[in-house]
């Protein structure tokens, strides 16, 4: 299968070469041939899609990946790679940027369900320290409002994983909306009024707009690291934002393992530094062991294992492990809060993946109490 | 399960130098910062102290010398040797940002039921109090500060303390330890997969960085003592775990030349680590009550 803007014989001999390719891709011309997928017929123009992605390991240990079948072709620039993914029946190529070797961003646009199923089987491998990154719904409300950028759209995914009984008795147990268009702002304000709706107004994606003289972009960046661009023409525009998106998400780990717990020696004092996070709920927990057993079921979005242990009625201790990284984890669970205690060394990527996937499905009011994060998000 | 009285007063104090949503931050809140634990100082004339944490704040140029009661168990000469110490010894450990004016206090911990008996022999130390509902200070500091700070018992309803900061000391019990080393070997399991180093049983027991893994970076800040206190006491858990009847094969852990490895599913090997954990905690107020019985105390 040939795929639209996909050449594993590329070269890039020079950056700006690889930018016009990414600009290429993004304005590949509609396939004279539809291609049918799963009994789809797609004759759509193919959509550049970025996704950000948190190694750990940088691209050392990618061929170890025991979920998918991987090939990296080197090209001439030493941070550019191309990578093929496989599984199945399936594969698709991806342009891997590794100028920052903690965040890599991976450049594709064959088509996005193929793209998404074998990033998935990539970033959840057991044998790799892989993971999405997870960008807050704070951090995708700022980011959509950044000087150069405008708001374009948002959509909206909640979905009650914590719920106890049957789902449809839940006020609501699944929230799914999506909205474009320059009014989009009005539509969200007049969510945010609805009492009944607050704990579930997550945002899945916000649709932003740039532009310049000689063109614009118009993306989508998904709270899973995903930007796909939806309009336009300006690959600087697409790169800029991602770029944005990158720099903000480092930030903001940074911030967090800057908090981890450890020691540290200052003029001579040994201190033990560091504090562990409380991720404070407006919605309670109404079954502790019931809600830490779904927290500790070792399995995508949350990927923690973990022993529980009821030291007082209203708390559980919880001594866990990050299946991302293999790293221990502390949890103190009450019926209003979640402290997360990581350690030093550890990653903090395991922090805003609790606290994504928290607002995504338990509670999208849920904060971060840790002062210095909380001005960055 | 809890953990042993002086692991909770540890996290409370450590936990007090910190801000939590549902915790105090009394000492934050003065500029304290957690810095030793358990460091042997040697005083003045010539004697030796174990104080279970120091804190210094550099708003005060102050240091607090904390030793942790969990039990009735008071040491008189202890108590006496602390009297000994000075602001020399004191900053040979820690850094203020100036040593003008520096002065600090050794104050006892305690809990609210062995209250009357360190009171009665602490009595010239300041001893902060944690009851159920509150806490409380007897005598005085010598910085005002804490003098104020301390004045009225400080509600503690509705708080709930940090626990994690220092997870186990050598005094709690071998199951609930065990929580933190069934914890250890799936972390280095994962680890393994992932391509990290191996672990065995030799190596948890010797190596500080996989110590680390059961115990947590705060390790670190420990005396050599300390450290060695409670390696001895993590070698004898993973014993007791290993010599459990049936537990082995139960948690599917099969010893290699490697290591140790979890030849089972994660899911299985939790619902086994969970009936092990319950075994174990439901044995225990039996061999307590025998135990009792044996030195014809009631049981507690």
């Amino acid at each position: 299968m040939t795929l639209a803007g996909s050449d594993p014989q590329q070269k890039f001999k020079s950056r700006k070469e690889f930018m016009e390719w990414l600009g290429e891709m993004m304005v590949a011309p509609v396939e004279e041939r539809t291609e049918e997928f799963e009994g789809e017929v797609r004759g759509r123009p193919r959509e550049l899609k970025t996704y950000v992605m948190e190694s750990n390991d940088g691209l050392e240990k990618i061929a170890a990946a025991n979920t998918v079948k991987t090939s990296l072709q080197p090209t001439d620039l030493p941070e550019v790679s191309i990578l093929r993914l496989e599984y199945e029946n399936r594969s698709a190529t991806f342009y891997l940027d590794t100028t920052d070797t903690r965040f890599l961003l991976l450049y594709t646009n064959d088509l996005a369900k193929i793209t998404d199923h074998l990033y998935d089987r990539l970033v959840n491998s057991t044998s790799n320290r892989f993971d999405r990154v997870w960008l807050p719904t704070e951090v995708l409300g700022v980011i959509s409002h950044l000087s150069g950028n405008l708001f374009r759209g948002f959509g909206l995914k909640f979905d009650d994983l914590f719920a106890l009984g049957r789902p449809e008795d839940q006020p609501i147990h699944e929230l799914k909306m999506s909205v474009a268009g320059l009014s989009s702002a009005d539509a969200l304000d007049a969510l945010k009024t609805k009492e009944g709706l607050r704990r579930t107004l997550s945002y899945s994606k916000v649709t932003v707009r740039r532009a310049n003289r000689e063109g614009f972009v118009t993306d989508e960046v998904g709270y899973k690291g995903r930007l796909i661009t939806k309009s336009g023409d300006s690959i600087d525009d697409h790169v800029s934002l991602v770029e944005i998106v990158r720099k903000a998400y480092r930030g903001l780990i940074e911030e967090i393992e800057r908090s981890s717990i450890g020691t540290k020696t200052v003029e001579e004092r040994t201190l033990i530094e560091g504090e562990a996070f409380d991720l404070v709920l407006d919605r309670k927990i109404e079954e502790l062991d019931a809600f830490v057993d779904c927290l500790l079921d070792s399995t995508a979005p949350f990927r923690l294992w973990g022993l529980k242990n009821k030291v007082f009625k209203n708390m559980r201790q919880v001594v866990a492990v990050d299946l991302h990284t293999g790293d221990s984890l502390d949890l103190e669970v009450t019926p209003s809060s979640v402290r997360v205690y990581l350690p030093k060394g550890g990653c903090g990527n395991t922090i805003l993946r609790m606290y994504v996937n928290l607002q995504h499905s338990f509670d999208s009011a849920i904060r971060l109490n840790e002062e210095k994060l909380q001005m960055r998000l | 399960m809890e953990p042993c009285n002086h692991t909770k007063l540890m996290n409370y104090i450590i936990g007090m130098c910190k801000r939590h949503k549902d915790w105090i931050s009394t000492l934050a809140d003065l500029g304290y910062e957690p810095a030793l634990i358990e460091q042997q100082i040697r005083t003045s004339s010539d004697e030796v102290v174990k104080p279970d944490i120091l804190a210094t704040s550099n708003k005060l140029i102050h240091s607090l010398i904390f030793e942790c009661k969990g039990g009735v168990t008071v040491d008189a000469d202890q108590l006496r040797r602390y009297s000994t110490l000075t602001e020399d010894n004191v900053l040979r450990w820690t850094r203020p940002f100036t040593h003008q004016n520096f002065h600090f206090d050794a104050c006892l911990v305690d809990v609210e039921e062995n209250h009357p008996v360190v009171a009665a022999i602490g009595n010239q130390f300041p001893i902060i109090t944690f009851g159920t509902k509150t806490l409380f200070k007897t005598n005085h500091f010598k910085e005002k500060k804490l003098n104020e700070a301390f004045k009225v018992p400080i509600n503690l309803d509705e708080k709930t303390p940090p626990l994690s900061y220092y997870p186990f000391c050598e005094d709690d019990e071998n199951a609930y330890l065990s929580l933190f080393v069934l914890r250890g070997l799936v972390s280095m399991a994962v680890r393994n997969a992932k391509g990290g180093p191996s672990t065995s049983e030799e190596n948890i027991i010797t190596r500080d960085d996989l110590l680390k893994s059961i115990f947590n970076p705060v390790f670190d800040a420990l005396s050599k003592s300390h450290k060695d206190r409670l390696k001895e006491k993590i070698k004898e858990v993973v014993r007791w775990i290993m010599a459990k009847e049936g537990m082995k094969e139960a948690l599917g852990l099969i010893e290699t030349q490697a290591g140790i490895k979890i030849g089972r599913p994660l899911e299985k090997f939790t619902k086994e680590a969970y009936k092990f954990i319950e075994t174990v905690e439901t044995q225990r107020p039996l061999i307590e009550f025998m135990s009792n019985k044996d030195s014809g105390n009631p049981p507690s």
